[in-house]
C-alpha cells in the first residue's frame, strides 16, 4: 500500500454549548493517498463539515492527530503550521458568501500568495495568478471584475483558483457543487477530476449527494452523528453496503431510472437527533429497524471485507 | 380530460432600475384534473414566476404581465377582483414554498397558523370544528396533534415542512403548487415528505404542479413532466415518454447526460457548454440555440414551433419538424 498523504488518528472535535457537549466529530480514522479522493457523505449535522475544518485546524481538534506525510500537524505551533497550511486548502459550499465582495477576482486569487509569503516578486505572482485562472477556466478579462458580476459557477471557479494558486497537495471540497445548477455542476466536477489527473491532488469531497460522490470518489466514508458508520472503496460500498443507515440513505435517492419506479422502498423513519451528550451505544439505533439490546453498547469499526469497515455488531456478525 | 388550469402564451417581465428581466416568454401549459406535473428547469428558467402568476401573487412593484392569460376552472386569474382572488388563494389553489424555515410565522403556534387558514376560508366553521380539523390534518401529515401548541422553532426542518404542507392542504385546495418543497431537506427526510405527498394526493385527488430541478424526483413522483428553459416550455409529455429518452429536446437530453447516475459508471460527465440564458435578453430564435450542439442558422433566427412526436408529447425544436409519429 502506498504511503498515505494525509491520515487522521482518533480525531475528535467536541463543542461545549450551554445545552451540553456536542460530539460533532467522534473518533474518526481514515487515510487518503496522493491523487485519490475520499467522499464523505451524511445528512446535515452529521459532522462532515466540522471534520473538514478540524483537519486544517480551522477548528482546533479536541483530541487525536492529523498526519500529513506522517507529521502530526496538530502538534505544530501556529508559526510552524503556516508553512504546512499552504499544502492544504479548502473550497466552500456557497460561492456567494465565501468570496470577499470588495476584492476583484485578481486580488482574491493573488491574496493567498501574499499571505503565505510567496518568495517571488510581483510579476511572478501575477504570472501564477494568470496561470491558475486559465487552469480553472477563467478568462483573464475577469482579472479586474468583482464577484457580483459573475454567476455561481464562475464564482466557484474563483474559489477553486484561490485554493489552487498555492499548489496544494490536499484539497477539502465542502459541498462545492450543491449550490450550482446541474449543467454547471458537471463542468465543475469535470474540472476537479482533470486537475486531479494533472496535479495529483488528493481531495476530501464532502457532500450529501451520493450520485456526485459515486462519480468522483475512490473511497467513501458514511458518517452519522459524528461517527463513521461505514467506510469502503467505492465499488465495494455501492455493491455490498451493509450498514442499515447506508442502505436507507441509498434507498432514499430518487433516480431517473423508470424501472426502479414504485419499488419497495425501505424508508428511514424519524430524523437525526442532536449529538449532545450522546449515549455510548450506536447513535443510529433509534431509527434502525433492526435495533436490539446489544446496540446500546459502543460499536466498533470492524473490517468485514478488505478495506471495508462497518460500525455495527449485527453486520459484522453476518459478514 | 377536463383541464383545471390553462396557461396561454404567458409573458412576465420584471422592470428593475438596472434592466428589464424577461422571466417568462410565451409559456403555455395545460394541467388536467388530478394530474401531477413536474416542472423542471434550472435557476432563472422562470419556474417560480410561473407559479406565482397562477395565484396572481407577482410583486406588483416590479413585475408586469405583458401578455397571455391564465385560465383556472374557466376564469382568467388576471381579471379577478380582490375578493375573487381571496377565494382562489388558499382554498382553490395553494402553494408550498422551498424554505420551510421562512414560510412559517415564528410568533404564532402551529395550531394558530393552520387555524387561520380555516378562519378566512371557512368562516361558518365553529371553533370546535376548526380545532378538530387542525388536529386531523396534523395527524394526516404525521405530526402528533399535541405538538400543535409548539412554535415553529421547536420543530426540525422536516417537521416544519410537514406543517407547511398541512397549512396548504387544510382548506382542501383543488390545485397545489409545490415550489421545490424538498430542496432544503436531507435525502432521507425528502423521501419521507415525497411519500407523504403522494399518499395525500391519492387520498384527496389534488392536482399538483411540482417544481423541481431534480429529474430523479420527477421520475419517481410525477405522472407528467414539462421542461422549462428561458421562460418557455420546451418539452412536455408523460414521464414514460420523456424518460424513455428516445425523443427528447436537445436540452432535456443534455440534462440527462450531465447528472451523475448511481447505476452507470461514466468516467466523465458531459456538461452543457456555456451558461444559462441571460434573462435580460429575449432571443429571436430558440432560447437554447447558443448551447445546443445541433444548432443551425435557422435556430437563431426563427422560434421553433411545437412539434408533437406522440400523442401528449411535444418538443419545441426545429429538429423534430415532420418527425411526428402517427397519432
Amino acid at each position: 500500500m502506498s504511503e498515505a498523504l494525509i491520515e487522521t488518528i482518533h480525531l475528535k472535535k467536541h463543542f461545549n454549548t450551554s445545552a451540553g457537549v456536542v460530539h460533532a466529530v467522534d473518533d474518526v480514522n481514515f487515510r487518503i493517498n496522493a491523487g485519490e479522493t475520499l467522499g464523505v457523505v451524511g445528512e446535515s449535522g452529521c459532522g462532515k463539515s466540522t471534520l473538514g475544518r478540524t483537519m486544517i485546524r480551522l477548528y482546533e481538534p479536541t483530541s487525536g492527530k492529523v498526519l500529513l506525510h506522517g507529521q502530526d500537524i496538530t502538534a505544530l505551533s501556529k508559526k510552524e503550521f503556516r508553512s504546512v497550511q499552504n499544502r492544504m486548502q479548502m473550497i466552500f459550499q456557497d460561492p456567494y458568501s465565501s468570496i470577499n465582495p470588495h476584492f476583484t477576482i485578481g486580488e482574491t486569487i493573488l491574496d493567498p500568495l501574499r499571505v503565505s509569503g510567496d518568495s517571488g516578486d510581483k510579476t511572478s505572482r501575477l504570472e501564477k495568478v494568470a496561470e491558475t485562472m486559465e487552469l480553472c477556466g477563467l478568462p483573464d478579462r475577469y482579472f479586474n471584475t468583482y464577484p457580483h458580476e459573475l454567476d455561481g459557477g464562475r464564482r466557484q471557479r474563483v474559489g477553486l483558483a484561490r485554493a489552487l494558486v498555492l499548489n496544494p497537495e490536499f484539497l477539502i471540497c465542502d459541498e462545492p457543487v450543491s449550490a450550482l445548477d446541474v449543467s454547471i455542476q458537471a463542468q465543475i466536477l469535470n474540472l476537479l477530476m482533470d486537475l486531479q489527473d494533472s496535479r495529483k491532488i488528493a481531495y476530501m469531497f464532502i457532500t450529501h449527494d451520493l450520485c456526485v460522490v459515486k462519480h468522483i470518489s475512490h473511497a467513501i466514508m458514511v458518517m452519522y452523528m459524528g461517527q463513521v458508520v461505514e467506510y469502503a472503496p467505492k465499488q465495494e460500498l455501492f455493491q455490498h453496503h451493509v450498514h442499515p443507515y447506508t442502505i436507507g440513505l441509498l434507498n432514499a435517492i430518487p433516480t431517473t431510472d423508470l424501472s426502479r419506479r414504485g419499488r419497495e422502498r425501505h424508508l428511514l423513519t424519524g430524523e437525526v437527533s442532536n449529538p449532545i451528550n450522546p449515549a455510548p451505544g450506536c447513535r443510529f439505533a433509534n431509527r434502525c429497524p433492526y435495533a436490539s439490546e446489544k446496540c446500546r453498547e459502543p460499536q466498533e469499526l470492524t473490517e468485514i471485507a478488505p478495506n471495508h469497515f462497518v460500525a455495527c455488531h449485527e453486520c459484522a456478525r453476518h459478514a | 380530460m377536463e383541464n383545471i388550469l390553462e396557461i396561454k402564451n404567458l409573458k412576465v417581465q420584471y422592470n428593475t432600475d438596472e434592466a428589464v428581466v424577461y422571466a417568462v416568454n410565451g409559456l403555455s401549459l395545460e394541467l388536467a384534473k388530478g394530474e401531477i406535473l413536474g416542472l423542471v428547469g434550472e435557476t432563472g428558467a422562470g419556474k417560480t414566476t410561473t407559479a406565482l402568476s397562477i395565484m396572481n401573487l407577482l410583486p406588483d412593484a416590479v413585475a408586469e404581465v405583458t401578455g397571455g392569460e391564465i385560465i383556472y376552472n374557466g376564469k382568467n386569474v388576471f381579471g379577478m377582483s380582490k375578493s375573487e382572488l381571496r377565494d382562489l388563494r388558499g382554498s382553490e389553489v395553494s402553494m408550498i414554498f422551498q424554505d420551510p424555515m421562512t414560510s412559517l410565522n415564528p410568533v404564532m403556534t402551529v395550531n394558530d397558523q393552520i387555524e387561520e387558514v380555516l378562519k378566512i376560508h371557512n368562516p361558518q366553521m365553529t371553533k370546535a370544528e376548526r380545532d378538530k380539523r387542525v388536529a386531523d390534518i396534523l395527524s394526516l401529515v404525521g405530526i402528533a396533534p399535541e405538538r400543535g401548541k409548539s412554535f415553529p422553532h421547536q420543530f426540525s426542518g422536516g417537521m416544519k415542512q410537514r406543517v407547511v404542507i398541512a397549512m396548504a392542504l387544510v382548506a382542501e385546495p383543488s390545485l397545489l403548487l409545490a415550489d421545490e418543497p424538498t430542496t432544503a431537506l436531507d435525502v432521507t427526510i425528502q423521501a419521507q415528505i415525497l411519500t407523504l405527498m403522494k399518499e395525500l394526493e391519492e387520498k384527496l385527488g389534488t392536482s399538483m404542479i411540482f417544481i423541481t430541478h431534480d429529474l430523479g424526483i420527477v421520475a419517481e413522483f410525477c405522472q407528467s413532466v414539462a421542461v422549462i428553459y428561458g421562460g418557455e416550455i420546451i418539452e412536455r409529455g408523460t414521464v414514460e415518454q420523456v424518460f424513455a429518452c428516445t425523443d427528447n429536446h436537445p436540452y432535456t437530453s443534455s440534462l440527462f447526460q450531465c447528472i451523475p447516475d448511481l447505476e452507470t459508471d461514466e468516467a466523465r460527465l458531459k456538461p452543457i457548454p456555456g451558461f444559462v440564458l441571460d434573462p435580460r435578453t429575449v432571443p429571436k430564435g430558440c432560447p437554447f440555440a447558443d448551447r445546443c450542439e445541433h444548432c443551425t442558422e435557422r435556430c437563431r433566427t426563427e422560434k421553433p414551433a411545437v412539434q408533437y412526436v406522440e400523442e401528449g408529447h411535444f418538443i419545441k425544436c426545429h429538429l423534430f419538424e415532420g418527425r411526428r409519429h402517427d397519432v
